[in-house]
């Protein structure tokens, strides 16, 4: 998942979002380090003091943990995780089916459309 | 704590004209700081001011507790939006040039910097393109070790890969114990990086902020904020 800063919204709420996106498709595994601040911003193209911000708020969401000798480790805590992935996909099949009810599609035809969708990537 | 940079009702004429209509705030250290505004708003002069290259009128500026002097310029590195080199006919000769007037010129971080972009030293800055001068020109100066840089329009009239490049010079010299200020009117290019942003408009502060703060209250980008709060015309507009 590359960056991306489209919206309106804070900077580093949507470098947060990002970094979360990334633990959960194993981009960053867990129990494993994480790239320095720096590092990250140079990537990103985004001030530091940004992703510094994001990288706290990754702390109190208990996703990540500082450990003196190895620097900021992802968490392993996989119930944590399995919670975390739950509320992402929870907030993007809401606005799918959001979007379904503006084109007035039925909630059993979008998830219909589900499976047609699938089936054509195939 | 005291600030890096504290500016009050800041004044500067030019023949009748008011450039600098009391202007004031302050910048901490550890930030990097778009200052906003539309041509003819004051962002050069105020630089300008700052970097000890034009007196004031009057009101006060402050750099790291002292007035605008001899001691404040040894703080400040400023990049002009013009190319300064010209009568130089080597990129070696001019990097030699820096050494000899900045004390705190660092000439490894340069030559790395220059590496990294193909220049050589027996380059001739006569052969070099618009964009290519202002790349050399940028990484000069960003290789002092100062406490404020003061960039003019660095993103001025260059491709959108020295742009990249441009970004990336100032993340990588930007740090706890320096402040970069960088004057634009293309909000778009720097939004990223910015820690806060200073809005001017007719020669004084319209408006100051942390950038995600701004982008949270309006529910914006910079770029939207900029656009809407430069988009009225001063004295009432037709319809009314």
């Amino acid at each position: 998942m590359p960056w991306a800063f489209k919206e309106n919204r804070p900077i580093f709420q949507q470098i947060y979002d990002t970094i979360v996106v990334r633990i959960l498709n194993g981009t960053y595994p867990k129990g494993e380090k994480l790239p320095s601040v720096r590092e990250m911003a140079e990537e990103a193209g985004v001030n530091p003091n940004t992703m510094q911000r994001a990288m706290s708020n990754l702390e109190s969401a208990g996703l990540a943990v500082t450990n003196r000798t190895s620097g900021r480790i992802v968490t392993s805590d996989e119930e944590l995780l399995k919670k975390i992935k739950k509320e992402y996909a929870l907030e993007a099949a809401k606005e799918f089916m959001q979007e379904m009810q503006e084109l007035g599609l039925s909630q059993k035809d979008a998830k219909a459309l589900l499976d047609e969708a699938e089936a054509m990537g195939k | 704590m005291k600030e890096l940079v504290e500016i009050k009702d800041l004044k500067r004429s030019f023949a009748g004209k008011k450039a600098l209509d009391g202007m004031s705030f302050s910048l901490g250290t550890g930030k990097i700081v778009g200052l906003l505004g539309e041509n003819g708003a004051g962002k050069t002069t105020l630089m300008r001011v700052m970097a000890g290259l034009l007196t004031k009128d009057s009101g006060s500026v402050r750099i790291d507790g002292e007035e605008i002097g001899a001691k404040t310029n040894g703080l400040i590195s400023y990049v002009p939006d013009h190319f300064v080199f010209g009568g130089f006919r080597k990129i070696g000769t001019v990097v030699t040039y820096m050494k000899r007037i900045f004390s705190d010129f660092d000439e490894k971080k340069a030559e790395a910097l220059l590496e990294k972009l193909h220049f050589t030293k027996e380059q001739k800055m006569a052969s070099m393109s618009k964009g290519q001068k202002a790349q050399v020109q940028l990484v000069l100066f960003m290789s002092r070790k100062a406490k404020l840089f003061l960039l003019d329009e660095p993103l001025a009239a260059v491709d959108p890969a020295t742009r990249e490049f441009i970004i990336k010079t100032i993340l990588s010299t930007f740090g706890e114990d320096n402040t970069v200020l960088i004057s634009t009117h293309v909000v778009m290019d720097v939004e990223l990086i910015l820690d806060e942003v200073i809005m001017i408009k007719n020669g004084h502060v319209h408006l100051q902020g942390e950038t995600d703060e701004l982008r949270e209250k309006y529910g914006k980008t910079i770029n939207e904020i900029f656009k809407d709060e430069f988009r009225f015309v001063e004295g009432g507009s037709e319809n009314e």
